[in-house]
């Protein structure tokens, strides 16, 4: 099992040439770009997992692009998960505006499907809009061991791989994040690993390299006693399209390779319609599985 | 109406207009034909285009793309005029008292052998000629051009005309009157070329020592030709001298290159010439020995043999072989184009010259990865076609230029296969199912002159594409969603789908200086490329029309008025365009199209529209010549799910364009060059607003295209220093060029990123290619 064919054919494809392209002729040059700003959207972006623990959905306003003030989190929504059998109401945290949580002992269940529920007055007219989203939660996969060696593919990386086994369903869709001594190494969208099964024979994780750190840098750097841990989330097929779609309008587009750019679709239906309020982001729901080990 | 009815009725409408135009003539005493080849007398090679006037008159002919001739006159004596660009012309006193056979050898102008000359054609011939919205270009204007890395390319110099636009910076891909990049039906030698591009687009196939003769229709496109919707390029090669051994070559910067033609024995001439590039070897110096085991190199090789058995038959022989090669010691990547064409031209009668052609043309891709044993994976996707044209052309008197034939085009496409490349691989190996098709066209169509005055041209093509089943389960989709499968046996055909493309033409000549020209052409597209970017990569596989993709239709309507000056020392024309599309291919947004089996998917449909003005003033030759050419232009797409729905701008939607394209001879050893472009930003969607997801800003983009990129100017300029006494057989030179001379940074593409200090801050960065690109190329000929 490794990143899927077509991937991999990408990761080629799409890495190497411009790499190659860039090394021979490009140089950049920082310049000022006016746009007018577009209207706020609403944005609601939030998940639940098999975790116990507080699960969390944020809401804000969006803000224009050179903007260089955090999103404006919307407070007094009334935000709930539920499935055919419980609902969970998250309550605003005290010291975040715009972030709903779920109490401390809440966890999903794999095979279950969510629905997340918000209603707010966005558009401050005095009248409450409705939103919702579902979300399956797919299996998790197993971790059985961690391994580490030095990159292949360049200098001073190490590589951290895995070996275990996906769930028995058609298609598997996984994240990969990586904690070092609990602190989490790849918390940003493009430090988000997802690879899918759809074209692979067997249900078996082999050497999976999923993280390769710089060892001259020195929030990747590893060392002797670490404490290493790598947790791999089996992630529904929208959400890893999701992602993938946000990871690559975050890259940018180039003539050659890239596609024009789009806004990224949601999962986020609006119940009460209304044109001058759009919507962005995703709810998800997904099973997580975790393997620690200590480096040496 | 239906589809057999409206056949029907055009094909009567053209047979109605036939028997008029060729009947209805004042009726005349018996003809006789006179007909030939014209030649170059120094090499041999047909001259195409070449006027054949009776002198005093504007009755007379141009040679075909075989420089056949053949005029059908009334007994008598006669003067004629045997004249090319560049050429002395020839007079010929005959006598008509039978059919005659009358070959034509004309040689080279002294002074014109080293000055540039832009056209390719007879000083009026834009005047008199029933075609408009077409360009022709000789090699050696293609050569003056300065070129990026000394790179003679014949792509880059046709960006330079008017209604002809790159689809990004140094890019071979080329919009023509706001069409896509893979709407250009690209001919060599008649064989279709895919991807007619190196180096990620940076150069073309063609080297420029190997070509003839080079025409782009812009529109008004023959009704010998089909299959794509914005225009034709038919590239011709050099048949290879016929009289001595010559050679030509050059070595530049990234490339040499080396052309060898020589006659065959009495009856025969061939042609071989090979160019390649030698980073690779540059990379052997290297102290890291991962760069000294990378390659990077890309080659091209042409041969061309012909052999004349007799005076009314010939055969051709060609071949183009072209590879590019990139790799490291982890992954690399192969691809390229062959094409072989197999031609035997035979004259029926002096009234009836008839050309069949077999064709093969081919692209593939190759990339591999080399990590381990286990994790080792290929991929792989070919295209292949298989070909086969019989083209008759009939000239029943001077007045009528009757032609028809048939064309067929086998399709063959593989469009991934691949996986792990070991026994002890992990990853398993798929392959996407093999489409097959079959391309017919029949076609007929007839020009006609009325009076000297009025020329008329029109003509009727008829296309079919049919899919061919592979024997897998097929899906019909209905609102972009499956909605039912059926499988086929393997090998039956399921799916036709036919078009009528009428195309007709009128030229008015006012006088011989001045004519006014309006044309119409229907065109239609049944293989598209799936690449949803600008300018495309190689990585782009072609598909096909079928059950869920109709093929894409364009209307095109033009009208020109041209006027030479100065004893047509200059050429001005101004054409208006309109072009309307229907069932305009697109892709959803975010798209996947890179080893996604099921392209079909993320396919939309639409409509479009362009129109402009396209001006150009043209010196044809002198010690200063070249030309200036302005467009104004629109180009519109109203695509299902894009743009929720509504109209936008095409991504080649630029609406000013300017070109300016000089040559002067200081001296007799020195010719400077230079050529200035201009045009509007390309259309580009920006970031209007952002979220954040995961610690990151997601960007909230504009409506499709809603901006443009800064504009787009670029000046080059180059010197040819004649190192050799003018009368010695070998002769070299040498070229100095300095692309984008004044330095000017014209975005590649913008991006935008966030500050990583400051997190909730985020900027735009210009991404830029080519500044002061200096080059030397040392050139020779024997």
């Amino acid at each position: 099992m490794n990143t899927p064919l077509y991937k991999k054919i990408t990761l080629i494809g799409i890495a190497f040439l411009p790499v190659f392209l860039s090394s021979l002729f490009s140089c950049t040059e920082r310049i000022d770009i006016n746009t007018e700003a577009s209207a706020p959207r609403l944005v609601i972006y939030g998940s639940i997992t098999t975790d116990t623990m507080q699960h969390s959905i944020k809401i804000t306003r969006s803000g224009g692009y050179f903007s260089t003030s955090k999103p404006e989190g919307i407070s007094h929504a009334a935000v709930s998960i539920r499935t055919d059998k419980e609902t969970f109401t998250l309550q605003e945290s005290s010291t975040e505006a715009g972030l709903y949580q779920t109490g401390k002992s809440v966890f999903g269940t794999e095979g279950e499907t969510y629905r997340l529920s918000v209603a707010l007055d966005f558009d401050e007219d005095g009248r409450q809009e409705t939103y919702e989203a579902v979300s399956y939660m797919p299996g998790a996969p197993r971790i059985d061991s961690i391994g580490f060696r030095p990159s292949l593919l360049a200098d001073d990386y190490l590589e951290v791989a895995v070996w275990g086994y996906m769930p028995e369903a058609e298609e598997n869709y996984l994240s990969f994040h990586l904690y070092r001594n609990f602190e989490i190494v790849n918390d940003s969208l493009q430090g988000f690993f997802i690879i899918d099964d759809r074209y692979m024979d067997k249900k078996e994780i082999v050497d999976v390299s999923c993280f390769y750190l710089n060892q001259e840098e020195e929030q990747s750097i590893l060392r002797e006693g670490d404490i290493i841990t790598v947790r791999i989330d089996g992630i529904t097929k929208e959400y890893a399209a999701f992602i993938k779609d946000a990871q690559s309008e975050l890259w940018g587009s180039d003539p050659i390779f890239s596609g024009p750019p789009a806004n990224v679709q949601t999962n986020i239906i609006s119940k009460s319609p209304s044109e001058s309020i759009l919507v962005s982001g995703f709810f998800t729901a997904f099973s997580g599985s975790k393997k620690t080990t200590v480096y040496r | 109406m239906g589809f057999m009815a409206k056949a029907g009725k055009l094909l009567l409408s053209f047979f109605i207009l036939f028997i008029l135009t060729t009947f209805t003539l004042p009726a005349q005493e018996k003809k006789f034909t006179i007909s030939g080849n014209i030649k170059d007398n120094s090499n041999g090679e047909d001259l195409i285009g070449a006027e054949v006037t009776i002198s005093g008159t504007r009755t007379g002919t141009v040679s075909n793309a075989y420089g056949f001739y053949s005029l059908s006159l009334p007994g008598g004596k006669y003067t004629l005029l045997f004249s090319y660009i560049g050429y002395l012309k020839k007079e010929i006193a005959v006598e008509l008292t039978s059919d005659t056979k009358l070959n034509i050898e004309l040689e080279m102008n002294a002074r014109e052998l080293k000055e540039v000359v832009v056209s390719a054609e007879e000083r009026n011939v834009t005047i008199t000629k029933a075609e408009m919205s077409v360009e022709k270009l000789s090699a050696k204007a293609i050569k003056a051009v300065p070129a990026l890395m000394g790179e003679v390319d014949v792509i880059k110099a046709i960006q330079l005309l008017p209604g002809v636009q790159a689809t990004s910076e140094g890019s071979s891909g080329f919009s023509v009157r706001g069409g896509g990049y893979d709407q250009n039906l690209i001919l060599l030698d008649e064989a279709t070329v895919y991807s007619a591009s190196h180096l990620m687009g940076f150069f073309s196939v063609f080297n420029n020592d190997a070509i003839k003769d080079v025409t782009l229709y812009k529109g008004d496109i023959p009704a010998t030709f089909g299959g794509r919707l914005s225009s034709l390029l038919d590239i011709r090669t050099k048949d290879g001298n016929n009289q001595r051994f010559t050679g030509t070559g050059g070595v530049g910067l990234i490339s040499s290159r080396l052309t060898l033609e020589s006659p065959l024995g009495a009856k025969a001439s061939g042609l071989i010439s090979g160019r390649r590039t030698y980073a690779d070897v540059f990379l052997l110096l290297s102290s890291d020995e991962n760069l000294r085991k990378s390659s990077l190199y890309f080659y091209d090789m042409n041969a061309k043999v012909n052999f004349r058995i007799n005076d009314n038959n010939r055969i051709f022989l060609a071949g183009y072989f072209g590879r590019d090669n990139f790799a490291n010691r982890f992954a690399g990547m192969d691809f390229g184009n062959q094409t072989v064409t197999a031609r035997w031209n035979h004259i029926f009668s002096p009234k009836v010259f008839s050309n069949f052609t077999l064709i093969g043309s081919f692209y593939d891709y190759y990339l591999k990865s080399n990590l381990s044993e286990q994790l080792n994976q290929e991929w792989k996707s070919r295209m292949n076609d298989y070909g086969m044209k019989a083209d008759f052309s009939y000239l029943p008197n001077p007045a009528n230029h009757l032609k028809f034939g048939y064309n067929f085009i086998y399709h063959r496409f593989t469009p991934g296969e691949g996986g792990g490349t070991s026994n002890e691989s992990i990853i398993g190996r798929i392959a996407f199912p093999k489409e097959y098709a079959a391309e017919h066209a029949v076609y007929i169509a007839n020009e006609t002159t009325i009076a000297d005055k009025l020329k008329l041209k029109y003509g009727l093509r008829y296309s079919a594409f049919q899919n061919i089943s592979n024997g897998e389960e097929q899906e019909y989709l209905e609102d972009y969603s499956v909605a039912y499968t059926k499988t086929c046996k393997r090998g039956k055909i399921y799916k036709t789908q036919q078009q009528l493309e009428p195309r007709a033409g009128i030229t008015c000549i006012i006088s011989d200086y001045h004519s006014v020209k309006a044309s119409y052409s229907r065109t239609a597209q049944y293989i598209q490329l799936a690449s949803n970017s600008a300018s495309g990569s190689p990585l782009d596989v072609w598909f096909q029309a079928s059950q869920n993709v109709k093929p894409q239709l364009c209307n095109q309507f033009a009208v020109g008025y041209f006027r030479n000056l100065a004893d047509n020392e200059y050429e001005a024309s101004a054409e208006l365009y309109y072009k309307d599309m229907k069932d305009v291919v697109d892709f959803k947004d975010h798209a996947e199209l890179l080893g996604n089996k099921d392209i079909e998917h993320e396919l939309r449909f639409g409509k479009g529209y362009s129109y402009g003005l396209e001006m150009m003033l043209r010196k044809n030759s002198g010690r200063l010549n070249g030309w200036l050419s302005y467009t104004l232009s629109k180009s519109r797409r109203k695509i299902d799910d894009i743009n929720n729905d509504n109209w936008y701008r095409s991504p080649y939607d630029k609406p000013h364009n300017i070109s300016i394209v000089a040559n002067y001879e200081l001296s007799p050893e020195w010719i400077v060059s230079a050529n200035w472009v201009y045009a509007s930003g390309t259309p580009v969607t920006y970031p209007t607003g952002r979220l954040q997801i995961e610690n990151s800003y997601v960007p909230i983009y504009s409506g499709r295209n809603e901006y443009r990129y800064p504009a787009y100017h670029r000046l080059d300029v180059s010197a040819t220093w004649q190192l050799s006494k003018p009368g010695k057989r070998f002769r070299h030179e040498l070229n100095f060029s300095l692309y984008n001379a004044y330095g000017r940074k014209n975005p590649w593409t913008i991006l935008f990123r966030q500050e990583n200090d400051q997190p909730d801050s985020s900027y735009a960065e210009m991404v830029y290619l080519f500044t002061f690109i200096p080059s030397i190329t040392w050139n020779f000929t024997f």
